[in-house]
This record gives C-alpha cells, structure tokens and sequence, in this order.
C-alpha cells in the first residue's frame, strides 16, 4: 500500500530507509601494484580499460525495519533528525532544511563486499570506519525515505522520499557516526557562491571617456550572453551592441555612445543613467545580468541556474502561475552589477515583491509562494485532530507587526551609494485607523524595506500596502504538534485554525483565524514520528465585506492598496478625510485597478475627504524677437494652447458605489468632494507695431485650471534682443478651492486652443452610482454620467 | 532449554532458486543487515550447507509463514530428516539427530514456495551443535532436565511499544507503535558445576561473538535469536558446591 493510502491507519509503526547512491569501480582497480583496491575511487588509483564507474546505493534502516528483499540493508540507524525548511515572512528566502542521521558502527561486515580484498577485510576494523575512509560523502545524493508497516509493503514503491546532499560524514562518539546533510537549496549556501558568478575580465589598454571600441582581454569570453548586454567598469556603465575578435589578443566590445542611458533601443526601460569616464588597463570589465521587463519567476529561474541549481527542481510553470496570480503586471527591472553572495541576491527580488522560496524536499522541488491577506485557506486544522490536544502554544510576535510600511525606489544611478538621496521616490503604505489610542497609540510603528532598485511604482505600493494589510494587528506564531495520520497540510499552506483557545470576542473558538504554516518539523520518537508544526497568523482579507482605510493619496490604484486579490471580491474603501489627487493629467487621481471581473467596490468619503486631480496648465503667450540690424519685429514662438484636466476616479469597467454625504453603508456619516479640476485657457499672441522698438508686447499665458493639484498660468511671452518692449503676463494659476476658474470647466480659447476640463467620473463599461451628491460636493466635468 | 553452541556451516549454497542479486555466503552471517531473496523461476528453493555433525539447523529473519512455505531439512544422504510448515515468520530451529559417519558433510534447507513467484528472503541460517543443560548426576542424584522450571515465554510475546494519543474526552486519535527487542533474563538452577567451568565458559564466547538460536521447548516455534548476551557471575549454590545456578541476560528476536 502507497504511503498515501496507509496514512489514515489509526495504529502504525514508522521506520526509516536512508540510501546513499556513491560510484564504485567495476573491472581493474589496484590500490598498488597488483595490490586489487576495495572498488571505491579513492582506493582505485590504478584503473585499465576494463575499468568502469558505476554507482552502488548503500542502505541503511531503523532497527524496526521489516524483513526485505533488499540484500544489504544495514539496521545501524539509531535516529533520523531532521530540520526542517522554515519559511520567514519577512526576507522571502526559507531557512534551509537540514537532516543528521545518526549510525551505530559495527563490526564483521565490509561495504565493498563486492570485491574479494572487501570479503578479506570483513573482520578488520567496523563498518562505517571502512566506509568514510574509502569513499567521499560530500555532496552525494541522501535520501531519507519515511514508511509505515503494512500488510502488503513494497520498498520501492510505498515509501515517502526525501531528497538531501550529504555535508560529511563524521564520529560523534565512540562507535557512532553522524551523516549531516542539506537540502538542495543549500547548494547556493552561500558563502561558497556568488551572483552572477566572478570572472577574471579586464581592460586590454587605456581607455578615455568616449572611445566606444573597449579593448579587452583575450581570455574572456565575450560571447558568453548575447548582445546587446551590459558592462560596468568602475562606476561607469556600458551597452554592448558587438563584440569583435572575441578570445583573441584584438578583442574588442562595441559599446553605445559614452554616457548614454542603459535603455532604449537596445532594453524597454532605462535602467540605468550613467556618466563616462576614462578607465586604465586591467580595470574589471564586469559582465553584468540585466532584467528588463522580466517575469519574476523566470528572474529567479536564471539567477538559480546561473549557481548551478539543476533546472529539473525548478518547477517554472508553477511558478509562472504564482506570478501570474499575484503579480500579474509586475516586471523585474535592474542590473545585477557586482557579484554579491547568492543569497542575497535572491533576496534581493524576493523581498520587494513579498514572495517566499524555499526547498521541498519530498516533492524535491523550489517553491515559490506569494503573500498576500488574500491567500485563501486550503484546510482547516483543528485541535483534537490535526492538532493534537493540549499541544497547541500560542505566542504573539510583536516584531512583525508595523501599522505602515516604507520603501525606496527608483535609482537612477545604479553607481551611486545606498544612501536614501540616491533614491527618487518612496512608498508608504499606512494603516491609520491602528495609529489611534483605541489601537495601538499613536506613534507609528514603521516597517523599512531595504530600498530596491528593480521595482517600479506599482510593485512597491503593492509590497508595502500588502505587508501592512496583513500584518497591521500583531501577528501570532501557533506551534503545536500533528500525528503522522493527520497530516494533511503542507509548508506554505494557509489554513485556518479552530481550537477553543483562539477565542473569539464572545469566548467561543474564532471562525477566521488564517495562518501560513512555516515549519513541519518531522521528530523520530521512541514510538515513531511525529511533528512539530508552525504556523503564523495574519489578518485576512476577506472576499466579502473587506473594509481598507486611506488617509491622504496620490494617484491611487485601489487593486494595489486592497493588496492585489486575486480573485472577485465586494471591499469598501473610507477615504478619512485627506487629499486624493494626481500629478499627472493622464493618470487619474484614483482608479480601480485590476480587479476580476465581477468585483464591487464601495467608496466612502468622510471628514471632507477631498477628490480632485491635476487642472490644466494655462498655454504660454507668445514670445517676440527684435531684429535690430534691419529694425523688425518677429514672432518667436512659445504660443500653446490650454492642457487638458486630469480625472479623478476611473471605475475601469468595475462596479462602484459612492457615498459623498449621508449616512454611508458602514455606518457612518459620508462628507467629502469629488469636483472635476478645470482645463487651462489657452495662451495669448503678442502685439507690435512693426519697425517701433518699444511697441512690443509679449503674448500673456492663459490661465490655469482649478483642481487639487491646480493648474499653473501659462508664460507670458518674453521679448528677445530689446529691453524696451514689454513681457507678457503670465496666467494665473488655478486654485485649489475652486476660487479660480471654478471646479469642472472647461479653460478659455484665447488666442490658442483651451484645454478641455477633466473628468470626474470614467466608468469603463461599469454601472457607477453616486449617493449624497449636491452641486458643491460632485461636479463631474466632462465625467461619464453617473447610474444614479 | 536448548541453545546453539556453534555455527559449523564451512560453506553454502544455493542449489536451487538461486538469485544471482544476492550473495549466499551472506546467510551465514548473524546479523539481518544482509538477505538473501530467492528467485522466481521455480516454487524450490535449496540451501545447501557444509557441515558435519551438527545437530540443528536455524532459520531466521525470513518471510516463509507469511509466503505459506513448507521447510524440509535433508541429509546428506537427501533423506527427509523433518519437515514443517510455518506459520508465521518466527525463527525456526530445527533439532536433528547428530549426523556421524559416512559422508555427513552435508544438509540441505529445502524451501517449497506456493508460487514461483514468490520471493522468499531469509537473513540467516546456521547449523551446528547445542547444548540442553543436560541431566546430570549429583551425589548419587540425577536431576533431570525435564523437571527444571519453564522459563520466560519470549516466542509467545510481542516486544511492542506503543503511545496513544488523545483527545479531550481521553479517547484515542492515533497510536503510535515500535517493534523493540525484549530484554531477557535466564535463570538455570542446579547446573553441574562441573559442566559450567568446563563448558559452558567455552560456549560463552560463542554466545557472545555471535548472534544464536535458542528454543525453550520441544516445539520447533518456540524458538528465537538471542543477541547481546551477557553473562551474569553465577551465584553459591545454597546447599552444594557441586551445583551452581547460572543467569545470562540477553535481547532476544522472535519474529514477531
């Protein structure tokens, strides 16, 4: 019977296989000559054609282990210790697991019985002593197979495999030995390797600061990625479009104009600015590993590859689905540029994109697992089954709870220092509603993301809202244990947790306490295995009735702040008071975002929340120049038209509901304003009399629309080659009160075009309803019409 | 009580159901860390052991009651000597009368499998001599071994462990289970001095070194492996020199 269909057996007894596959050589093998050796590599160092490698699985089981027709099975093992992989939350890279087998040595025995010196030696020394001394255990495959006894056993078939690498083999006291392994995400532990690994390449000869053939040496090879690629030499960074002479003493790289972005043609997006410099021979020419526009998933996949991680425990198509489901719209954009330990490398995407990884060494594959308050339970565990009864320990973890999260972005010189000033831009996600004395006081308490230079925008408001949403009330670490029978979760699977002491505010057993588990630590107890689990708690969104707070916002996209379901959900957003705008007349104030299809979205504005978006900026006036030598006016230039507003709220084909005034549905009483900001004017033309000097008059600027973020007056026009003639006025700049050109209109067509006034309301394809709107809280603009 | 005293097996062979994956000199070795797994070509399976005058032939570590084997030991002379069919898979000790003269070099394990498919596995098998603590004479007076007390059951008791996990009411969710190696003590009473500091030091070491049947009865099941044998200094006898009580502490395998 597999190990699946005896799991639910109420009695069982547990026993361990452990194999260990090592080559042995078959044919001619001398240890001296005409001495034969005992078949392993070491004792076999005089080999003939006859000689071949071939691998012998040696093993080793608990004393308990049923008779089997394995012909040499070695009852010495006294205890299977493993350690599992720990999943943490808040660096994405699991704890490697760990397994130390522990053997009883003995003696009348040889491990190379295969061969007649083996058969000679039987009798000398013990078992395990021949064994460490004639063969290398270091990185062989160990395999730590879990049974149960039943009735109709087949070894090869019902067992439950663990996969491992061994570390070494050593004695841990008299007569016993100890075989430490890893699992094989350990193989980029990590201070034996480097991303992207480190190469010996340098300059050939002296370069200045715009030559763009950039000697090198011969022994790199240049082809190894194709072009266009990226270099750095000192701080300074290189496209190369063609290598010339690759390996030979004339090599040479073709490099874009010095000082060039990193960006287009040759990558979508810039990633980097750079400044020229001169470089002397036998500076490093790194070869660095760019992303642009990469998949998440298939950025991990090549750093992994890059360390020599076997591609067959690297599931991609799972992974692209996780990534697919989570993170839909977000790319990986940077540079690695310098060989840092391969740990922190994968860290480095793992943290800003919130995603854990860690090994599974049964399925004997990298896992890849978002967060997300969205995670749906996939089983409950309750105590009496799953958990057995009285075992449960609850602990609060203080130190993961923040009520806002911070990081930095976007930087543009990838050469600059960690400091915060090389970064432009930070996002900051707040839970406002726990920064009050009913909470948790009003101090913050704020979480920092070490600052990433491979996301954008999107991802990090995504990053820190879905840390703060999940982890805003203090989180709780569950330990409890689980019989081998009851087992039926798995390491990053969320569950929800029933036992009558997580209680509820009535006292009874909470219905919705959701917990990731991190740990199944299997223990091999003098009655057989059992497990230690942890879990950790966080608050779960849930797909009905979810309720977010936002105080102030710019340009906000709801999907990102809700933290990215992934899956149609009902959620209610209280805008508490504060300023929602943008700074962008393309980019609406607030829109929806990417919610499935038949997602609802409830809005609230209290407190005099305040929506608007950016007004038009007012068109400049026109620019005159005088022409002294022939006593001439001429018009300039600098003459535009009026910009277009922005628009407050794009429901993107999803169904909203908002409250301005009125009692609201979460009990509440809505006050806020969603006012439509205003065009710009358009600008003026100047005025003269032609051949009178002073007669000039600059065109004046339009004026600017009204808005939250109000539009500026346009230039008024400047005068050019005299200093008796008179500027133009520039326009004046719109107003946040709606003071200027009022909310909603549209600007003035002057003598240049007016821009158009924005927008309060786009629906996209879906029903929009308004509740509470008066002529002074809802001015719609040029808005679709609303449902209500 | 009879327990071997030797293992004067000089060779093995398996003459029929032979499987080359597995090597027969590993049958003589006492521990269970190797097998021996027959083929599937044919429902016999022979061992053939080199061995004179021995008096009882072992099986252990083997799957022949659950398979449903009959087990017939053969002389040299392919005699039947006796036959059995287990019935579960304890040890097996066969007692068989000495074997002299002639060319007595020689038995044979014949194993009947029901099917030829069946593989049938065996961890050790040993032939040679044994002692019963034989009667003796004392002063005139002969103690019989038939009227020495029983002694502990081993064959008849499962060495289990076992831990049950509960609930809140205290009923069972799970229980958990270990087969362990019992823990035996044997105590024989009025042994002949004589034999003790003569023999039974010699068959200590043999004890010792080796793992070795023992069979309490005259049943053939009632029989297991001891191992880890340690002898326990023999106490004055109460009412003879020419006496001495002996004790022995061992783990014991049966099978089961």
């Amino acid at each position: 019977m597999t190990f699946e269909a005896t799991r639910k057996q109420p009695t069982q007894e547990h026993f361990y296989i452990i194999e260990i596959d090592l080559p042995i050589i078959t044919g001619k093998c001398e240890e001296t000559v005409g001495v034969e050796g005992f078949g392993t590599p070491l004792s076999c160092p005089i080999q003939d054609v006859t000689s071949a490698t071939v691998i012998k699985t040696y093993r080793f089981c608990t004393p308990n282990t049923p008779i089997l027709p394995i012909a040499e099975l070695y009852r010495h093992v006294t205890n299977v210790a493993e350690s599992a992989t720990e999943l943490q939350v808040d660096v994405g890279l699991a704890i490697r697991g760990r397994a130390t087998i522990s053997f009883e040595d003995f003696s009348g025995l040889d491990p190379n019985s295969e061969r007649a010196r083996g058969v000679a030696s039987r009798d000398n020394g013990t078992f395990f002593g021949k064994f460490k001394d004639r063969n290398v255990i270091e990185g062989r495959e160990v395999r730590v197979i879990k049974y149960r006894k039943s009735n109709s056993l087949d070894v090869n078939t019902d067992g439950q495999t663990a996969y491992y690498t061994a570390r070494k083999l050593s004695t841990s006291d008299v007569g016993k030995y100890r075989l430490e392994c890893v699992d094989e995400l350990a193989r980029i532990e990590f201070d034996q390797a480097q991303i992207p690994p480190e190469q010996e390449s340098f300059l050939r000869l002296d370069i200045d600061d715009s030559v763009t053939a950039i000697p090198v040496d011969s022994v790199t090879d240049w082809n190894q990625i194709s072009t266009p690629y990226v270099v750095r030499i000192g701080d300074e960074y290189q496209t190369v479009t063609a290598v010339t002479d690759n390996q030979t003493a004339t090599a040479s790289l073709t490099v874009k104009t010095r000082g060039d972005n990193v960006g287009a043609p040759e990558f979508t997006n810039t990633l980097t600015r750079t400044v020229a410099d001169d470089h002397s021979a036998g500076d490093d020419v790194y070869i660095c590993t760019t992303f642009d526009d990469e998949n998440i998933a298939t950025a991990l996949e090549t750093l992994l590859l890059s360390v020599e991680v076997p591609s067959s425990i690297i599931p991609i198509a799972d992974w692209l689905d996780e990534v697919a489901e989570w993170h839909p719209s977000d790319k990986v954009n940077g540079v690695y540029d310098e060989s840092v330990d391969a740990d922190e490398s994968i860290i480095r995407i793992l943290e800003p994109y919130l995603m854990q990884m860690w090994f599974d060494p049964i399925a004997r594959e990298i896992k890849l697992k978002a967060i997300s308050q969205w995670l749906v339970s996939s089983s409950t565990v309750t105590e009496g089954k799953e958990i057995d009864f009285n075992s449960l320990k609850i602990a609060d973890v203080e130190e993961l709870r923040y009520s806002r999260a911070f990081i930095s972005y976007d930087k543009p010189f990838l050469a600059n220092n960690e400091d915060a000033q090389s970064y432009k831009k930070t996002s900051v996600a707040i839970r406002p509603e726990l920064e009050t004395v009913e909470f948790y006081g009003t101090k913050p308490k704020s979480k920092k993301f070490k600052s990433s230079t491979l996301i954008n925008k999107g991802t990090a408001d995504l990053l820190t809202s879905r840390y703060v949403q999940s982890f805003g009330m203090t989180p709780q670490k569950y330990s409890w244990k689980t019989q081998e029978r009851n087992l039926n979760f798995d390491v990053g699977d969320v569950v929800n947790v029933f036992s009558p002491r997580i209680q509820g505010f009535d006292g009874l057993p909470s219905e919705n306490t959701r917990a990731q588990i991190l740990r199944i630590q299997p223990k091999f107890t003098k009655t057989g295995r059992e497990y230690d689990v942890s879990a950790l708690s966080y608050q779960p969104a849930i797909t009905s009735g979810a309720v977010f707070v936002i105080n102030n916002a710019t340009e906000l996209n709801l999907f990102i702040f809700a933290g990215a379901p992934s899956t149609a959900v009902d959620v209610t957003f209280i805008f508490d008071g504060g300023i929602f705008n943008s700074t962008d007349n393309n980019i609406p104030a607030v829109r929806a975002g990417g919610f499935a299809a038949g997602s609802t979205i409830i809005i609230i504005l209290r407190n005099a929340a305040d929506w608007s978006a950016k007004g038009g900026k007012g068109g400049n006036g026109q620019a005159l120049v005088w022409s002294p030598g022939v006593d001439e006016w001429a018009a300039l230039g600098g003459l535009s038209n009026g910009e277009n507003a922005g628009i407050v709220y794009d429901a993107q084909g999803i169904d909203t509901e908002i409250y301005l005034s009125g009692a609201d549905p979460e009990s509440g009483t809505a006050e806020g304003f969603l006012r439509a900001p205003s065009g710009g004017s358009g600008g003026f033309v100047g005025f003269f009399v032609q051949g009178i000097e002073s007669s000039g008059i600059g065109g004046d600027g339009g004026d600017g629309g009204d808005g939250i973020n109000p539009g500026v007056g346009g230039f008024g026009g400047v005068i050019v080659g005299t200093a008796l003639a008179t500027p133009g006025d520039a326009g004046s700049n719109g107003q946040t009160d709606g003071t200027g050109t009022g909310f909603g209109v549209d600007g003035v067509d002057n003598d240049a075009l007016k821009g158009i006034k924005g927008d309060g309301i786009i629906k996209n394809g879906a029903n929009v309803k308004v509740f509470g709107s008066t002529p002074l809280n809802f001015i719609n603009g040029g808005g679709d019409t609303p449902d209500v | 009580m009879i327990l071997a005293i030797s293992q004067l097996a000089t060779a093995i062979n398996v003459s029929t159901g032979s499987n080359p994956s597995f090597t027969a000199s590993d049958l003589l070795d006492y521990t269970f860390d190797t097998v021996y797994g027959s083929g599937t070509s044919t429902t016999g399976f022979n061992i053939d052991l080199t061995a004179q005058n021995t008096t009882y032939v072992g099986i252990a570590g083997h799957n022949l009651g659950s398979l449903g084997c009959t087990i017939s030991i053969i002389n040299h002379d392919t005699t039947d000597i006796t036959s059995f069919a287990p019935s579960d898979d304890r040890p097996i000790m066969f007692v068989i009368p000495e074997r002299t003269g002639g060319t007595n070099n020689f038995v044979r394990i014949e194993i009947t499998k029901p099917n030829s498919a069946d593989v049938a596995i065996i961890s050790h098998v040993a032939t040679g001599l044994t002692t019963d603590f034989t009667s003796t004479t004392v002063n005139g007076q002969e103690i019989i071994k038939s009227y020495q007390a029983g002694y502990n059951k081993v064959p008849m008791n499962r060495g289990i462990k076992s831990r049950a996990v509960l609930n809140e009411s205290a009923a069972p969710t799970a229980t958990l289970i270990q087969t362990v190696s019992q823990k035996l003590n044997l105590n024989i009473k009025d042994v002949a001095t004589s034999f003790v500091q003569n023999e039974l030091v010699e068959y200590q070491l043999f004890w010792t070194l080796n793992g070795f049947f023992m069979r309490n009865d005259d049943d053939v099941t009632q029989t297991y492996v001891a191992m880890q044998f340690i002898p326990i200094m023999p106490k004055a006898h109460a009412q003879t020199r020419n006496l001495t009580n002996v004790s022995y502490n061992f783990l014991a395998y049966n099978g089961l």
